[in-house]
């Protein structure tokens, strides 16, 4: 479901919606003037590499989907009804293709996208965009709790944010030039434009919306530029409690509307417990304020309450009191295990 | 050997990208493709798949277009000397896919980095048969003088390389150079931030690099030519596309 439906009827505040240039995300400019496309665009898939059903589809679709998904940003990319079935793709036929290919095909890369453009000469607007990926990619669905560098799900999101006109950029979002890149947590998708991303997309093609959406991850973004996982491994700790823990933390706003949160930790028996309806809340941080388009990263520490011997999974996750766009990346299962025994 | 020069303005009327496109239908192969096959990862994968690093200095890059190797901007680099590997010569042309189609359109491909006159480079050069870049991955580091007077290295990211092992490299938090491109000034140096010192304390000095690079070559040695031209069995408008396996 379409995230923006939620918020057809949000108010529009013309002053929040143009994000300063404060945020990191990048793209080219033409004598100053922002490059982007003059108008909404198609793209075209190519049945041959991504047939209907397949999980590359499904991976395609996610890209074009959570680009849309991003509420503040007009939905500027679409599939197009129509396919091509051949297996060459041209670059230079006014066509928007989306293929798989062999990495060999892109110089190695797992993915790649031909931009075609107007040259400039006052401004410039993008005229085509070709999108490939990396046929050994894994497509499928991304662990919230799972460092990898062969998703083909991440690089057709992140391939598809060149298609829309970002660049590069190093920070804990997707258009980062290389896989591992942080994955929102919750049971359901996890591969999602991140904060920068989204600001990107909202200073590009600014639609007047707003919206509330916060995330837990697992991963964190290094003083050395590295996106690593929170925590691994495994804690152990005694059933009466005392013992002191210090946890990594990340929560992002994905949204463009500052808000006021609460965060929580909880450990569960079981691993799909995103809500905590069957574990033991260990910590509580209430009313933290938290920037619109921003990653936090944060460590906390404090002591473990009494809980009954077992191995648990460790969940953290983020409350808001308004409506979100989207909820059920609130909360993720760290990548690291409690264990609790009898003493 | 350099690459050839070709038209570097060619009009693009519709009924010539016709012809073009179908001679290039009738005239090219696409199964001997032979660039890059593995992904680079860490810097390990990256020495596995280089001839050699140099340095050089950019000096007025231009551009190139040519039916097969297609838009290409042509960095060229002087007072060339080699750190590591098989390289002699005191200049090279590094042709990466992009620039101008004709006189109307460009071709940009956001993966690959952008060099800049005037500027001076630390390149891993491919060992591969490539045609996209002749540059390892993103291998490719502007050498700028840091605070303590030693030359250090800035990656195509903007950001200063703080340390280089077998896992990888570490870069400084934010970038130490003005990040934005605009294409009516696409050779131009970028600028150094303001706060380019305090950001550059912890870089890594260019010395300091090859000696780790000297002992990751003991792992992984370098191996095989550069080959200064784009591979001549493929076409750049056209890229095959791969079924999913049965």
């Amino acid at each position: 479901m379409n995230r923006k439906n939620f918020f057809v009827g949000a108010a529009l505040v013309s002053g929040l919606l143009m994000a300063s240039q404060a945020h990191a995300f990048r793209f080219l400019t033409c004598n100053g003037n922002p490059i982007v496309w003059g108008g909404p665009f198609e793209m075209m898939q190519n049945t041959f590499s991504i047939p209907g059903g397949s999980t590359r589809q499904n991976a395609m679709k996610n890209a074009v989907d959570r680009w849309n998904g991003v509420i503040g940003m007009q939905d500027m990319v679409s599939m197009s009804v129509f396919g091509t079935t051949g297996n060459v793709i041209t670059t230079g036929d006014g066509q928007n293709d989306v293929a798989v290919t062999a990495r060999a095909n892109i110089g190695g890369k797992n993915g790649l996208t031909l931009m075609r453009r107007s040259l400039c000469v006052l401004s410039s607007s993008w005229g085509e965009a070709d999108v490939f990926v990396a046929s050994d990619l894994n497509f499928g669905h991304v662990n919230e709790d799972t460092l990898t560098s062969t998703s083909g799900r991440s690089t057709f999101l992140h391939e598809f944010g060149h298609a829309h006109g970002l660049l590069h950029q190093q920070r804990a979002n997707y258009m980062r030039a290389t896989q591992p890149r942080p994955v929102v947590g919750g049971p359901n998708e996890t591969v999602d434009p991140l904060p920068d991303d989204a600001a990107g997309g909202r200073f590009l093609y600014p639609s007047g919306f707003l919206e509330i959406n916060l995330f837990a991850s697992a991963f964190r973004r290094t003083s050395g530029d590295s996106i690593v996982l929170n925590q691994t491994g495994t804690q152990t700790f005694c059933s009466k409690g005392g013992g002191s823990i210090t946890l990594n933390a990340t929560i992002g706003n994905n949204g463009n509307v500052p808000q006021f949160r609460n965060e929580r930790w909880w450990v569960s028996t079981s691993n799909n417990d995103h809500d905590n309806s069957s574990g033991f809340q260990i910590f509580e941080q209430d009313d933290m304020f938290f920037d619109a388009e921003k990653t936090t990263q944060s460590t906390v520490t404090f002591k473990m309450p009494a809980l009954p011997a077992g191995t648990y999974f460790l969940y953290h996750g983020a409350d808001v009191l308004g409506t979100e766009s989207r909820k059920d990346d609130n909360a993720v299962r760290e990548a690291m295990k409690i264990n609790v025994i009898d003493c | 050997m350099t690459y050839p020069l070709k038209a570097v303005v060619r009009r693009g009327a519709p009924l010539g990208w016709l012809l073009l496109t179908a001679t290039l239908v009738m005239s090219s192969s696409l199964g001997a493709w032979a660039d890059t096959v593995r992904p680079v990862e860490t810097p390990l994968d990256a020495l596995a798949n280089t001839a050699a690093i140099v340095e050089g200095t950019v000096k007025e890059s231009f551009y190139t277009f040519d039916s097969q190797a297609g838009p290409r901007t042509v960095a060229p680099l002087v007072d060339v000397t080699t750190d590591f590997g098989r390289f002699e010569g005191r200049t090279l042309e590094l042709a990466t896919l992009g620039g101008p189609i004709d006189e109307k359109q460009e071709l940009f491909v956001p993966e690959f980095p952008l060099l800049t006159d005037d500027t001076r480079y630390l390149v891993f050069l491919t060992n591969v048969d490539w045609f996209f870049s002749p540059v390892v991955d993103d291998y490719v580091f502007r050498l700028e003088k840091g605070p303590r007077g030693t030359d250090v290295l800035i990656a195509p990211s903007g950001h200063a390389v703080e340390g280089l092992t077998a896992d990888g490299l570490e870069f400084s938090d934010e970038p130490v150079v003005d990040q934005n491109v605009d294409v009516s000034r696409p050779n131009v140096k970028p600028r150094l931030v303001e706060n380019a010192d305090r950001l550059l304390a912890n870089a890594m000095s260019k010395d300091d690099f090859l000696a780790a690079v000297r002992t990751l070559l003991s792992t992984v040695p370098l191996q095989g030519e550069f080959r200064g031209s784009p591979a001549k069995d493929r076409v750049w408008n056209r890229i095959a596309a791969e079924a999913p396996p049965r």
